[in-house]
């Protein structure tokens, strides 16, 4: 009689415990593919911009022949930045090739933040109607890019709270969940620590 | 306090008070155990239960079945008409607001309606996320900015991701379960109905918790709470609020933003919250004043006059938050130029020098040299060749005292040299004044600060004819208008700062002014101003008074006052013959013990 009791709790609060353990992993895996889908989008948005720049680029050359420089300089970082974003879209979960695609990304946005000020000092590229549709399609979809890679971070910091909670901490490296997903960052350190002189006089 | 704490507290209250009203569904069955006299089977509470269900389900089904064309249904039942994508400029940044807001909540793309009505309002609509629409009301597109439009597009969008139409039929079904319940409880029909009712309390209370919880994420999308703030101030302030009349669509209530017809506002069972409590979460310092949102119709329209509004509203709405926090902070820029003049203490031989009539006409030259070395030199090369020793010695010695003086000082220590200056004979005081001119023409930025400062003087010196107050504010609005465009110039760095300081200043006036003209700085600069100042000298004394109040709003609005700006409002009300506003009257020197005059 007791034994066969001791047998009824002892299975129940196995599968109780089993079952508990099959959820927890289930969110992470639900969470992991969240932030993965969640890169797709910047990674939509992100092609959208690298395929916009050369037709940018083209439609400078034609007015810009003094500042074939800058031109090469974008034309550079955009196709390291483009690299960058196939090797992370392959694996999203590598903290190493997310930081490099945010490195590049920050070189590419410095890249073109310096080709929009060469284009100041040519007003007839700056008012022609190609050029002015192009930089607002860019613009356009750099206030994508923001916001997918906002719900990226989201994403990347809810699978990262699940994981280290406890008790799923505990379980994460068996799971196979054994490092924290990285957040993207685009690098432009440089801007923020050079504070901008602003003189009045 | 965090979104993401916020959205959590707003989670926990609304899992709280689903509880609450899962207990007072299941209540009939729990009193009618307990207070029963004949001893109840278990069986029988379970039938109680059993029973309410059928009654839940059919109301379930039948809103279930309401909603089967999807989100476009309900919202061409409300009157919308759908947005395409080649569109003009004028409609494509909704499109483009809510494909960002679809990204940054990681949903499908809806398609968007408008509904043509005055309110500020906006739903969502539909049965799953993909065939979910969102409607937003003309009101909204023309009154809100582009972030509050953002703010209202990420709630609409956290209603998709939660399902929150399935929410809304399954409580639609319980309430119509109860009340058929309750009608069919016999004699118990009052207690029946009772019952219904506090059941439909707590599911709006419900409602309530997700809509603060939208909020939250709206904020968390958009990452500015601020902006959804300021929405809902917008629409507090708004003359129709934000009511699109469809009273009859009582059953759809809970789709919109925010209260979409008058009436619900004050019932109890509204699903949503108060205006004030939404604003206080993201806005806790709020001082309860709504910001002043003109009437739809003035924006509207094709005229010049419609045109001008819109950009205004533009220059004013698009600051969203700094306008309706401009009213609290209306006397605390009065109190920071009042401590920053009181504060910096004056040298005892400074003092001493100013009640002296050679010192005074030194001090003044001091106190006019310009802070740029360039044009110092050459101001002081200027002074060098002065004929009068006696002045020239006082130079010496002030040099290095008044060098380090609080600048907000200049004021006060003009108001004591004027009564030194006093007792010179009149020549030399003009003399004074042509060398004044003299020196601050150097620089022609603060030629104005030394016209307003040389009238300073000419007030407390000279003895002035009275003028008679004839003309009213409207005779002159070319002058007052001009006045106040020179004064938001002078005070304000870029353009916008200074038109947004004069369309306020203008708000003050009883009467509809002119768009701000930006070619100032002409040549004939000085006598425009004297023209200026002659005519607004005739005006009535308590057209003064309103004049100098729109005045004292301009120099504040940036939050605080430059020490040119409160010389130059001196000047006016010095030149007027009127009172400085409240707040702003030039503090008196303490008049310690004297010294000996610096030898």
């Amino acid at each position: 009689m007791f034994g066969s009791i001791f047998w009824v709790i002892f299975i129940c609060t196995l599968s109780v415990i089993t079952l508990y353990l099959i959820s927890l992993y289930n969110t992470l895996v639900s969470l992991r593919n969240r932030f993965k889908n969640a890169f797709s989008q910047i990674e939509v948005q992100l092609k959208r911009r690298h395929d916009l720049i050369p037709n940018l680029v083209e439609t400078a050359k034609a007015y810009m022949a003094h500042e074939s420089e800058t031109l090469v300089s974008v034309t550079e970082a955009r196709n390291v930045a483009a690299a960058c974003l196939k090797v992370a879209a392959a694996e999203p979960g590598s903290a190493h090739s997310i930081a490099r695609l945010g490195k590049n990304e920050g070189h590419l946005n410095r890249a073109m933040d310096n080709l929009n000020v060469a284009i100041e000092d040519y007003p007839d590229l700056y008012a022609s109607e190609t050029m002015m549709q192009l930089s607002d399609e860019i613009t356009n979809s750099e206030d994508r890019i923001a916001y997918a890679r906002q719900f990226f971070n989201d994403a990347v910091m809810e699978y990262n709270i699940s994981r280290q909670k406890f008790p799923t901490v505990l379980m994460a490296e068996a799971f196979g969940h054994g490092t924290d997903a990285a957040l993207l960052e685009f690098v432009d350190s440089e801007q923020i620590h050079k504070a901008p002189t602003v003189s009045f006089t | 306090m965090n979104f993401f704490e916020q959205q959590d507290r707003a989670k926990r209250r609304s899992t709280y008070r689903m509880l609450l009203t899962s207990a007072l569904l299941l209540s009939p069955a729990i009193v009618s155990s307990l207070f029963l006299t004949t001893p109840v089977q278990w069986h029988d509470v379970l039938m109680v239960c059993v029973a309410i269900l059928p009654f839940i389900a059919v109301g379930y089904w039948y809103q279930w079945h309401m909603l089967k064309g999807g989100g476009s249904a309900i919202a061409e039942k409300l009157g919308g008409y759908l947005l395409n994508h080649d569109c003009d400029e004028d409609e494509r940044w909704l499109l483009d607001v809510v494909e960002e807001m679809a990204i940054a909540s990681g949903s499908p793309i809806p398609l968007v309606y408008i509904l043509d009505v005055h309110g500020v309002n906006a739903f969502a609509a539909g049965r799953t996320p993909q065939d979910s629409v969102i409607g937003v009301t003309y009101g909204a597109a023309v009154i809100l900015n582009r972030d509050e439009m953002q703010a209202v597009v990420a709630h609409l969008f956290c209603n998709i991701q939660n399902n929150d139409m399935r929410v809304y039929a399954r409580m639609f079904g319980i309430y119509l379960g109860t009340i058929c319940l309750a009608m069919l409880s016999g004699y118990l029909i009052v207690i029946g109905f009772c019952w219904a009712y506090l059941v439909y309390l707590s599911m709006s209370r419900v409602l309530r918790q997700r809509k603060y919880l939208a909020d939250a994420v709206a904020a968390q999308f958009t990452r500015d709470p601020q902006s959804v703030a300021s929405t809902l101030k917008k629409i507090g302030g708004y003359e129709y609020g934000s009511w699109i009349g469809c009273d009859e669509n009582e059953n759809f209530l809970s789709i919109f933003f925010a209260t979409p017809y008058k009436g619900l506002v004050e019932r109890w069972g509204s699903p949503f919250p108060p205006l004030e409590k939404r604003i206080r979460r993201f806005d806790p310092h709020w001082n309860g004043e709504y910001p002043n949102v003109p009437p739809l119709e003035a924006l509207m329209g094709d005229d010049e006059q419609a045109e001008e509004n819109r950009r205004r509203w533009e220059v004013l709405g698009g600051l969203g938050i700094a306008a309706s926090d401009f009213k609290g902070a209306n006397e605390e820029p009065a109190q920071l130029y009042q401590t920053q003049a009181t504060v910096g203490s004056i040298p005892p031989e400074v003092l001493s020098a100013a009640r002296h009539p050679d010192g005074a006409q030194a001090l003044i030259y001091q106190l006019l040299l310009s802070e740029q070395p360039a044009l110092r030199t050459q101001q002081l090369t200027w002074l060098q060749e002065l004929p009068n020793t006696e002045v020239a010695h006082f130079l010496q010695v002030l040099d290095e005292l008044v060098g380090g003086l609080n600048r907000y000082l200049r004021l006060p220590l003009f108001d004591l040299c004027g009564l030194a200056l006093k007792k010179l004979p009149t020549d030399q005081y003009k003399t004074l004044i042509r060398n004044m001119m003299n020196l601050v023409a150097v620089d022609s930025r603060t030629l104005l600060v030394g016209w307003a400062l040389v009238h300073l003087l000419d007030a407390k010196v000279l003895s002035k004819s009275k003028t008679k107050g004839r003309y009213t504010l409207a005779r002159l609005e070319n002058n007052v208008t001009w006045l106040l465009a020179t004064l938001a110039f002078i005070g304000h760095r870029s353009d916008v700062q200074a038109e947004l300081a004069y369309y306020r200043a203008c708000d003050v006036l009883p009467f509809y002014t002119a768009p701000l003209k930006v070619e100032m700085l002409d040549d004939k600069l000085v006598e425009t101003l004297d023209n200026v100042m002659e005519k607004l000298q005739q005006l009535k004394p308590e057209d003064k008074e309103i004049l100098m109040e729109a005045v004292a709003v301009c120099i504040e609005c940036e939050g605080n006052i430059s020490h040119e700006e409160i010389e130059f409002a001196r000047a006016i009300a010095d030149v007027l013959d009127c009172p400085m506003p409240e707040g702003l009257e030039t503090p008196l020197i303490k008049e310690d013990a004297t010294s000996a005059l610096p030898s």
